[in-house]
Protein backbone atom coordinates (compact mmCIF):
# COMPACT_ATOMS: atom_id res chain seq x y z
CA UNK A 1 0.00 0.00 0.00
CA UNK A 2 3.03 2.31 -0.95
CA UNK A 3 1.23 5.20 -2.89
CA UNK A 4 2.14 8.35 -3.46
CA UNK A 5 5.57 7.84 -4.65
CA UNK A 6 7.00 9.49 -7.60
CA UNK A 7 10.80 8.12 -7.00
CA UNK A 8 12.41 4.94 -7.12
CA UNK A 9 13.41 3.05 -4.52
CA UNK A 10 17.19 3.53 -5.31
CA UNK A 11 16.68 7.40 -5.51
CA UNK A 12 15.34 7.42 -1.88
CA UNK A 13 18.08 4.89 -0.34
CA UNK A 14 20.54 7.38 -1.88
CA UNK A 15 18.48 10.49 -0.51
CA UNK A 16 18.15 8.90 3.03
CA UNK A 17 22.00 7.41 2.73
CA UNK A 18 23.54 9.58 4.95
CA UNK A 19 20.72 8.84 7.81
CA UNK A 20 20.91 5.04 7.77
CA UNK A 21 24.16 4.88 7.65
CA UNK A 22 24.28 6.66 11.52
CA UNK A 23 24.88 4.45 13.85
CA UNK A 24 21.83 2.92 15.76
CA UNK A 25 19.59 3.89 13.33
CA UNK A 26 16.97 1.25 12.19
CA UNK A 27 14.86 2.57 9.46
CA UNK A 28 12.96 5.19 8.60
CA UNK A 29 9.34 6.09 6.63
CA UNK A 30 8.17 8.26 5.12
CA UNK A 31 4.83 9.37 5.07
CA UNK A 32 2.23 12.01 2.94
CA UNK A 33 0.06 14.47 5.34
CA UNK A 34 -2.56 12.43 4.23
CA UNK A 35 -0.91 9.35 5.67
CA UNK A 36 -0.25 7.55 2.86
CA UNK A 37 3.08 5.30 3.69
CA UNK A 38 4.93 6.35 0.27
CA UNK A 39 8.35 5.02 1.55
CA UNK A 40 9.98 2.67 4.07
CA UNK A 41 13.37 1.25 4.96
CA UNK A 42 14.11 -1.12 7.30
CA UNK A 43 18.25 -2.54 7.71
CA UNK A 44 16.84 -5.50 8.51
CA UNK A 45 13.51 -5.28 6.44
CA UNK A 46 12.05 -8.71 6.93
CA UNK A 47 10.88 -7.39 10.37
CA UNK A 48 8.92 -4.91 10.05
CA UNK A 49 6.15 -4.48 7.54
CA UNK A 50 4.09 -1.40 8.01
CA UNK A 51 2.19 -1.05 5.31
CA UNK A 52 -0.08 -3.88 6.72
CA UNK A 53 -1.59 -1.53 9.62
CA UNK A 54 -3.78 0.79 8.75
CA UNK A 55 -3.69 3.00 11.97
CA UNK A 56 -0.63 5.05 10.29
CA UNK A 57 -3.39 6.80 8.94
CA UNK A 58 -4.93 8.69 12.45
CA UNK A 59 -1.37 9.23 13.72
CA UNK A 60 -0.31 11.30 11.00
CA UNK A 61 -3.11 12.81 11.42
CA UNK A 62 -2.72 13.59 14.85
CA UNK A 63 0.13 15.10 14.49
CA UNK A 64 -1.34 18.19 12.99
CA UNK A 65 0.65 20.77 14.15
CA UNK A 66 3.27 19.17 15.49
CA UNK A 67 6.76 19.94 13.68
CA UNK A 68 8.94 17.77 15.34
CA UNK A 69 8.81 14.65 17.95
CA UNK A 70 10.72 12.67 19.31
CA UNK A 71 9.07 9.03 21.44
CA UNK A 72 11.65 7.32 23.61
CA UNK A 73 10.72 3.64 24.52
CA UNK A 74 12.63 1.81 26.44
CA UNK A 75 14.90 0.10 24.01
CA UNK A 76 14.30 2.56 20.65
CA UNK A 77 13.63 6.07 19.82
CA UNK A 78 11.13 7.25 17.10
CA UNK A 79 12.20 10.59 16.19
CA UNK A 80 9.38 12.48 13.58
CA UNK A 81 9.96 15.84 11.39
CA UNK A 82 7.28 17.89 9.52
CA UNK A 83 8.10 17.63 5.88
CA UNK A 84 6.43 20.37 3.34
CA UNK A 85 4.56 17.39 2.36
CA UNK A 86 4.54 14.65 5.02
CA UNK A 87 6.37 13.45 8.00
CA UNK A 88 9.60 11.84 7.80
CA UNK A 89 10.39 9.03 10.85
CA UNK A 90 13.36 8.08 11.83
CA UNK A 91 13.48 5.18 14.09
CA UNK A 92 16.50 4.06 15.73
CA UNK A 93 17.89 2.27 18.89
CA UNK A 94 18.83 4.48 22.30
CA UNK A 95 22.42 4.36 21.64
CA UNK A 96 21.88 6.67 18.44
CA UNK A 97 23.33 9.83 18.55
CA UNK A 98 19.93 12.08 18.15
CA UNK A 99 21.62 15.71 17.95
CA UNK A 100 23.17 14.29 14.54
CA UNK A 101 20.17 12.73 13.65
CA UNK A 102 18.41 16.08 14.08
CA UNK A 103 21.02 17.56 12.23
CA UNK A 104 20.70 15.46 9.44
CA UNK A 105 16.95 15.70 9.35
CA UNK A 106 17.43 19.56 9.28
CA UNK A 107 19.93 19.48 6.14
CA UNK A 108 17.57 16.99 4.00
CA UNK A 109 14.85 19.22 4.54
CA UNK A 110 16.01 22.78 3.88
CA UNK A 111 15.60 22.30 0.51
CA UNK A 112 11.62 21.92 1.16
CA UNK A 113 12.11 25.20 2.87
CA UNK A 114 13.78 27.18 0.70
CA UNK A 115 11.23 25.81 -2.24
CA UNK A 116 13.25 24.02 -4.50
CA UNK A 117 10.94 20.74 -5.25
CA UNK A 118 14.76 19.45 -6.66
CA UNK A 119 16.39 19.56 -3.58
CA UNK A 120 13.98 18.65 -0.69
CA UNK A 121 11.70 15.81 0.30
CA UNK A 122 8.77 17.28 -1.77
CA UNK A 123 10.22 16.12 -5.04
CA UNK A 124 8.66 12.24 -3.98
CA UNK A 125 5.22 13.34 -3.45
CA UNK A 126 2.80 13.64 -6.30
CA UNK A 127 1.69 17.30 -7.10
CA UNK A 128 -1.75 17.67 -7.76
CA UNK A 129 -2.23 19.05 -11.42
CA UNK A 130 -4.32 21.92 -11.94
CA UNK A 131 -7.20 22.38 -14.17
CA UNK B 1 -31.35 10.36 28.83
CA UNK B 2 -30.09 13.18 26.02
CA UNK B 3 -28.42 10.86 23.92
CA UNK B 4 -25.15 13.26 21.46
CA UNK B 5 -25.00 12.71 18.13
CA UNK B 6 -22.09 13.72 16.57
CA UNK B 7 -21.56 14.80 13.31
CA UNK B 8 -18.34 14.75 11.63
CA UNK B 9 -18.40 16.24 7.83
CA UNK B 10 -16.76 19.32 6.18
CA UNK B 11 -20.08 21.20 5.56
CA UNK B 12 -23.17 21.69 7.45
CA UNK B 13 -25.21 20.13 5.08
CA UNK B 14 -25.28 16.30 7.08
CA UNK B 15 -25.47 18.09 10.41
CA UNK B 16 -28.92 20.01 9.72
CA UNK B 17 -30.22 16.61 7.97
CA UNK B 18 -29.70 14.92 11.50
CA UNK B 19 -30.71 17.61 13.63
CA UNK B 20 -34.14 18.12 11.61
CA UNK B 21 -34.77 14.78 11.26
CA UNK B 22 -34.18 14.12 14.75
CA UNK B 23 -36.54 16.77 16.10
CA UNK B 24 -39.96 15.76 14.58
CA UNK B 25 -39.05 12.25 15.96
CA UNK B 26 -37.55 12.24 18.96
CA UNK B 27 -37.14 14.47 22.30
CA UNK B 28 -33.92 14.65 24.45
CA UNK B 29 -30.77 14.69 22.20
CA UNK B 30 -28.25 17.01 21.23
CA UNK B 31 -26.46 17.17 17.53
CA UNK B 32 -22.68 17.66 18.10
CA UNK B 33 -20.52 18.52 14.94
CA UNK B 34 -17.08 18.28 14.20
CA UNK B 35 -15.61 19.35 10.62
CA UNK B 36 -12.19 17.28 11.07
CA UNK B 37 -11.59 13.18 12.53
CA UNK B 38 -9.18 15.41 14.92
CA UNK B 39 -11.92 17.20 16.31
CA UNK B 40 -13.60 14.39 16.29
CA UNK B 41 -11.57 12.42 18.89
CA UNK B 42 -11.25 15.41 21.04
CA UNK B 43 -14.95 15.66 21.50
CA UNK B 44 -15.34 12.05 22.13
CA UNK B 45 -13.12 12.07 24.45
CA UNK B 46 -15.14 14.93 26.40
CA UNK B 47 -18.51 13.72 25.75
CA UNK B 48 -20.27 10.73 25.95
CA UNK B 49 -21.46 10.34 22.53
CA UNK B 50 -24.19 7.73 21.55
CA UNK B 51 -23.97 7.54 17.69
CA UNK B 52 -21.33 9.13 15.29
CA UNK B 53 -22.21 9.91 11.86
CA UNK B 54 -19.29 10.60 9.49
CA UNK B 55 -19.57 11.84 5.60
CA UNK B 56 -16.60 10.52 3.66
CA UNK B 57 -16.87 11.87 -0.29
CA UNK B 58 -13.74 9.97 -1.20
CA UNK B 59 -12.03 7.84 1.93
CA UNK B 60 -8.32 8.42 2.24
CA UNK B 61 -6.11 6.51 4.29
CA UNK B 62 -6.91 8.39 7.57
CA UNK B 63 -10.05 8.23 7.34
CA UNK B 64 -10.50 4.46 7.03
CA UNK B 65 -7.81 4.76 10.55
CA UNK B 66 -9.92 7.44 11.80
CA UNK B 67 -13.04 4.90 12.12
CA UNK B 68 -10.53 1.82 13.33
CA UNK B 69 -9.54 4.30 15.82
CA UNK B 70 -13.41 5.29 17.06
CA UNK B 71 -14.20 1.54 16.56
CA UNK B 72 -11.34 0.54 19.08
CA UNK B 73 -10.70 3.28 21.58
CA UNK B 74 -15.03 4.11 21.53
CA UNK B 75 -16.67 0.69 20.99
CA UNK B 76 -19.40 2.02 22.87
CA UNK B 77 -20.34 4.41 20.00
CA UNK B 78 -22.67 3.68 16.96
CA UNK B 79 -21.27 4.51 14.15
CA UNK B 80 -22.33 5.53 10.96
CA UNK B 81 -20.31 6.10 7.52
CA UNK B 82 -22.58 8.07 4.61
CA UNK B 83 -20.04 7.47 1.63
CA UNK B 84 -20.12 7.95 -2.17
CA UNK B 85 -19.37 5.13 -4.80
CA UNK B 86 -16.49 3.82 -2.55
CA UNK B 87 -18.31 3.09 1.10
CA UNK B 88 -17.97 -0.79 -0.30
CA UNK B 89 -14.39 -0.30 -0.41
CA UNK B 90 -14.72 0.80 3.25
CA UNK B 91 -16.85 -1.58 4.22
CA UNK B 92 -13.99 -4.04 3.28
CA UNK B 93 -11.39 -1.80 5.26
CA UNK B 94 -12.65 -0.90 8.68
CA UNK B 95 -14.96 -3.01 11.22
CA UNK B 96 -15.09 -6.36 10.08
CA UNK B 97 -17.20 -7.29 13.06
CA UNK B 98 -19.87 -5.13 11.68
CA UNK B 99 -19.61 -2.57 14.23
CA UNK B 100 -20.25 0.23 11.27
CA UNK B 101 -23.43 0.67 9.18
CA UNK B 102 -23.05 2.29 5.83
CA UNK B 103 -25.47 4.76 3.87
CA UNK B 104 -24.97 4.67 0.10
CA UNK B 105 -24.82 7.84 -1.75
CA UNK B 106 -26.82 9.50 -2.52
CA UNK B 107 -29.35 9.17 0.61
CA UNK B 108 -32.64 10.22 1.79
CA UNK B 109 -32.47 11.80 4.78
CA UNK B 110 -34.86 10.15 6.57
CA UNK B 111 -32.56 6.99 6.01
CA UNK B 112 -29.77 8.62 7.75
CA UNK B 113 -32.19 9.38 10.77
CA UNK B 114 -33.76 5.97 10.57
CA UNK B 115 -30.58 4.41 11.71
CA UNK B 116 -29.15 6.70 14.01
CA UNK B 117 -33.01 5.67 15.89
CA UNK B 118 -32.00 1.71 14.94
CA UNK B 119 -29.11 2.47 16.87
CA UNK B 120 -30.27 4.60 19.65
CA UNK B 121 -32.91 1.43 20.41
CA UNK B 122 -30.40 -1.08 20.06
CA UNK B 123 -28.40 0.87 23.15
CA UNK B 124 -30.89 0.38 25.42
CA UNK B 125 -32.46 -3.24 23.78
CA UNK B 126 -32.05 -4.49 27.64
CA UNK B 127 -34.25 -2.02 29.67
CA UNK B 128 -34.24 0.97 31.58
CA UNK B 129 -33.76 1.82 34.98
CA UNK B 130 -34.33 5.05 36.72
CA UNK B 131 -33.55 5.99 40.40
CA UNK B 132 -31.31 3.07 41.06
CA UNK B 133 -28.09 2.48 43.21
CA UNK B 134 -25.08 2.08 40.57
CA UNK B 135 -23.22 -0.25 42.98
CA UNK B 136 -26.18 -3.08 43.60
CA UNK B 137 -27.21 -3.20 40.35
CA UNK B 138 -23.88 -4.00 38.98
CA UNK B 139 -23.44 -6.50 41.54
CA UNK B 140 -26.45 -8.06 39.77
CA UNK B 141 -25.23 -8.14 36.76
CA UNK B 142 -22.26 -9.76 37.86
CA UNK B 143 -23.83 -12.15 39.42
CA UNK B 144 -25.60 -12.88 36.70
CA UNK B 145 -23.09 -13.28 34.58
CA UNK B 146 -24.54 -11.04 31.76
CA UNK B 147 -22.49 -9.75 28.89
CA UNK B 148 -23.86 -6.35 28.30
CA UNK B 149 -22.80 -2.13 27.99
CA UNK B 150 -23.94 -0.19 30.92
CA UNK B 151 -25.21 3.55 29.95
CA UNK B 152 -25.59 5.08 33.02
CA UNK B 153 -26.25 8.61 34.12
CA UNK B 154 -25.68 10.79 37.57
CA UNK B 155 -29.25 11.99 38.28
CA UNK B 156 -27.99 14.83 40.12
CA UNK B 157 -25.01 15.84 37.50
CA UNK B 158 -26.09 14.72 34.88
CA UNK B 159 -22.85 12.77 33.98
CA UNK B 160 -23.10 10.37 31.93
CA UNK B 161 -20.56 7.51 31.57
CA UNK B 162 -20.14 3.69 30.00
CA UNK B 163 -19.52 0.36 31.69
CA UNK B 164 -18.37 -2.47 29.74
CA UNK B 165 -19.30 -6.42 31.26
CA UNK B 166 -18.52 -9.37 29.51
CA UNK B 167 -20.04 -12.37 31.47
CA UNK B 168 -20.41 -10.48 34.51
CA UNK B 169 -16.61 -9.70 34.65
CA UNK B 170 -15.98 -5.55 34.19
CA UNK B 171 -13.92 -5.05 31.19
CA UNK B 172 -13.70 -1.16 30.83
CA UNK B 173 -15.67 2.42 31.78
CA UNK B 174 -15.74 5.83 30.42
CA UNK B 175 -16.55 8.73 31.91
CA UNK B 176 -16.16 12.46 30.84
CA UNK B 177 -12.66 12.03 29.82
CA UNK B 178 -11.78 9.06 31.67
CA UNK B 179 -11.57 5.56 30.65
CA UNK B 180 -10.63 2.35 32.95
CA UNK B 181 -10.30 2.27 36.63
CA UNK B 182 -10.72 5.99 37.07
CA UNK B 183 -13.59 6.17 34.94
CA UNK B 184 -15.33 3.21 36.81
CA UNK B 185 -14.42 5.06 40.36
CA UNK B 186 -16.13 8.13 39.35
CA UNK B 187 -19.37 6.25 37.33
CA UNK B 188 -19.48 3.92 41.16
CA UNK B 189 -19.42 7.00 43.68
CA UNK B 190 -23.08 8.23 41.74
CA UNK B 191 -25.54 7.57 44.16
CA UNK B 192 -28.70 7.62 42.28
CA UNK B 193 -28.75 7.15 38.36
CA UNK B 194 -30.62 5.97 35.68
CA UNK B 195 -29.16 3.03 33.45
CA UNK B 196 -30.22 1.87 29.99
CA UNK B 197 -28.92 -1.58 29.12
CA UNK B 198 -27.47 -3.19 25.71
CA UNK B 199 -27.46 -6.57 25.52
CA UNK B 200 -24.31 -6.73 23.79
CA UNK B 201 -20.11 -5.87 24.37
CA UNK B 202 -18.32 -4.43 21.70
CA UNK B 203 -15.41 -4.05 23.94
CA UNK B 204 -12.72 -7.33 24.23
CA UNK B 205 -9.94 -6.29 26.14
CA UNK B 206 -10.00 -6.12 29.78
CA UNK B 207 -8.86 -2.58 30.88
CA UNK B 208 -9.76 -3.13 34.76
CA UNK B 209 -7.37 -5.36 36.37
CA UNK B 210 -9.73 -5.64 39.54
CA UNK B 211 -12.81 -7.56 40.64
CA UNK B 212 -15.71 -5.63 40.81
CA UNK B 213 -16.10 -5.88 44.37
CA UNK B 214 -12.42 -4.61 44.87
CA UNK B 215 -13.42 -1.11 42.38
CA UNK B 216 -16.55 -0.61 44.26
CA UNK B 217 -14.88 -0.67 47.16
CA UNK B 218 -12.08 1.71 45.89
CA UNK B 219 -14.81 3.67 44.35
CA UNK B 220 -16.33 4.31 48.43
CA UNK B 221 -12.98 5.04 49.88
CA UNK B 222 -11.92 7.80 47.56
CA UNK B 223 -15.46 9.17 47.43
CA UNK B 224 -15.53 9.31 51.48
CA UNK B 225 -11.63 10.82 51.55
CA UNK B 226 -13.47 13.60 49.52
CA UNK B 227 -16.10 14.23 51.58
CA UNK B 228 -13.84 14.33 54.31
CA UNK B 229 -12.01 16.55 52.40
CA UNK B 230 -14.50 19.12 52.02
CA UNK B 231 -16.24 19.08 55.42
CA UNK B 232 -13.38 19.20 57.15
CA UNK B 233 -12.86 22.41 59.11
CA UNK B 234 -10.78 24.98 57.50
CA UNK B 235 -8.64 27.44 60.08
CA UNK B 236 -9.89 31.00 60.41
CA UNK B 237 -8.16 33.74 60.47
CA UNK B 238 -8.78 34.34 64.10
CA UNK B 239 -6.89 31.60 65.40
CA UNK B 240 -3.95 31.37 62.53
CA UNK B 241 -0.80 32.35 64.00
CA UNK B 242 0.87 34.94 61.59
CA UNK B 243 3.18 33.11 60.72
CA UNK B 244 0.50 30.55 59.26
CA UNK B 245 -0.78 33.16 57.35
CA UNK B 246 1.68 34.11 55.36
CA UNK B 247 2.11 30.22 54.77
CA UNK B 248 1.96 29.50 50.83
CA UNK B 249 -1.40 27.67 50.22
CA UNK B 250 -1.19 23.75 49.77
CA UNK B 251 -1.26 23.58 46.07
CA UNK B 252 -3.53 20.35 44.32
CA UNK B 253 -0.67 18.85 42.89
CA UNK B 254 -0.92 15.32 41.91
CA UNK B 255 1.30 12.87 42.70
CA UNK B 256 2.85 12.12 39.21
CA UNK B 257 3.35 15.95 38.99
CA UNK B 258 5.26 15.79 42.76
CA UNK B 259 7.15 12.90 42.02
CA UNK B 260 8.73 14.39 38.92
CA UNK B 261 8.96 18.17 39.96
CA UNK B 262 10.94 15.85 42.80
CA UNK B 263 13.39 14.53 40.38
CA UNK B 264 14.31 17.45 38.45
CA UNK B 265 14.63 19.61 41.56
CA UNK B 266 17.02 16.85 43.10
CA UNK B 267 19.12 16.16 39.95
CA UNK B 268 19.75 19.71 39.01
CA UNK B 269 18.54 22.08 41.80
CA UNK B 270 16.77 24.56 39.71
CA UNK B 271 14.48 22.88 37.50
CA UNK B 272 16.68 22.31 33.75
CA UNK B 273 14.69 25.42 32.24
CA UNK B 274 11.17 23.73 32.92
CA UNK B 275 8.52 26.47 32.84
CA UNK B 276 5.56 25.16 33.85
CA UNK B 277 3.83 20.96 35.17
CA UNK B 278 0.72 19.93 35.38
CA UNK B 279 -1.32 17.29 33.83
CA UNK B 280 -3.28 17.38 30.65
CA UNK B 281 -5.42 14.29 29.57
CA UNK B 282 -5.54 15.89 25.66
CA UNK B 283 -2.28 14.43 24.83
CA UNK B 284 -3.42 10.76 26.39
CA UNK B 285 -4.52 9.82 22.52
CA UNK B 286 -1.30 10.93 20.81
CA UNK B 287 0.54 8.81 23.61
CA UNK B 288 -1.57 6.19 22.79
CA UNK B 289 -0.75 5.98 19.60
CA UNK B 290 3.10 6.13 19.97
CA UNK B 291 2.39 3.46 22.21
CA UNK B 292 0.92 1.29 20.15
CA UNK B 293 4.09 2.24 17.58
CA UNK B 294 6.45 0.96 20.33
CA UNK B 295 4.61 -1.96 20.57
CA UNK B 296 4.68 -2.33 16.87
CA UNK B 297 8.29 -2.31 16.46
CA UNK B 298 9.02 -4.39 19.76
CA UNK B 299 10.43 -1.44 21.03
CA UNK B 300 9.14 -1.21 24.68
CA UNK B 301 6.95 0.92 26.69
CA UNK B 302 6.77 4.45 26.03
CA UNK B 303 8.91 6.46 28.20
CA UNK B 304 8.65 10.07 27.29
CA UNK B 305 7.74 12.00 24.33
CA UNK B 306 9.33 15.66 23.01
CA UNK B 307 6.79 17.90 20.71
CA UNK B 308 7.42 20.45 19.14
CA UNK B 309 4.88 22.54 17.89
CA UNK B 310 6.96 25.72 16.13
CA UNK B 311 5.81 27.80 19.09
CA UNK B 312 7.47 29.44 21.76
CA UNK B 313 7.93 26.78 24.23
CA UNK B 314 8.25 23.57 23.55
CA UNK B 315 7.07 20.27 25.26
CA UNK B 316 7.89 17.02 27.23
CA UNK B 317 5.13 14.79 27.70
CA UNK B 318 5.33 11.56 30.33
CA UNK B 319 3.12 8.53 30.32
CA UNK B 320 1.13 8.80 33.47
CA UNK B 321 -2.11 7.65 34.84
CA UNK B 322 -2.99 11.09 32.85
CA UNK B 323 -0.26 12.61 30.49
CA UNK B 324 1.70 14.89 32.83
CA UNK B 325 3.03 17.89 30.64
CA UNK B 326 6.15 19.61 31.02
CA UNK B 327 6.81 22.93 29.58
CA UNK B 328 10.06 23.26 28.36
CA UNK B 329 12.27 26.20 26.57
CA UNK B 330 13.15 25.00 23.04
CA UNK B 331 16.72 25.41 23.98
CA UNK B 332 16.71 23.01 27.20
CA UNK B 333 18.65 19.90 27.55
CA UNK B 334 16.10 17.82 25.82
CA UNK B 335 18.35 14.43 26.15
CA UNK B 336 19.24 14.87 29.32
CA UNK B 337 15.80 15.87 30.27
CA UNK B 338 14.26 12.61 28.54
CA UNK B 339 16.73 10.69 30.05
CA UNK B 340 16.46 11.80 33.69
CA UNK B 341 12.33 11.58 33.22
CA UNK B 342 12.37 8.51 31.58
CA UNK B 343 14.97 6.17 33.15
CA UNK B 344 15.56 3.21 31.13
CA UNK B 345 16.13 -0.08 33.14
Amino acid sequence: MISGFTGTIDIMEEFFKDILAIQGVKGIMLFSLDGDLVFRHFLDPSRFEPEKKDWWGFFVYSLDGIKEAEMMYERDRLYIRRAQEGYLFVLTDNTAPMAMIRLQCGILLSGDQDGSQQKGLSRFFRTKKKG
Amino acid sequence: MEDKVLVVAHDSYLTKVVEQGLRKRRHGFEVLSAADGKTAVQLLRKETVSVLVSDFDIPKARDISFVNHIVEHFPEVGIIVVGGLTSQKFKKLVSPNGAVEYIEKPYQPATVVAKIEQILDRQADGGVLHNVSSGMFLQLIQMEQRSCTIRIMDNVTRKRGVLFFKNGDLLDARSNGLEGEPAAYEIFSWDNVSIWIQNSCAQMQKKIEGELQAVLLEALRRKDEAQAKKTSPRKTEEVLEPEEVLEPEETDETDAVGKIRGRLEKESGHGFDVIDIYEDTSWDSLLAQASRIGAFFGSGELKAAYVNRGELNDYLLVPEEQTVVLVVDPKCPRDRLMKLLAPLD
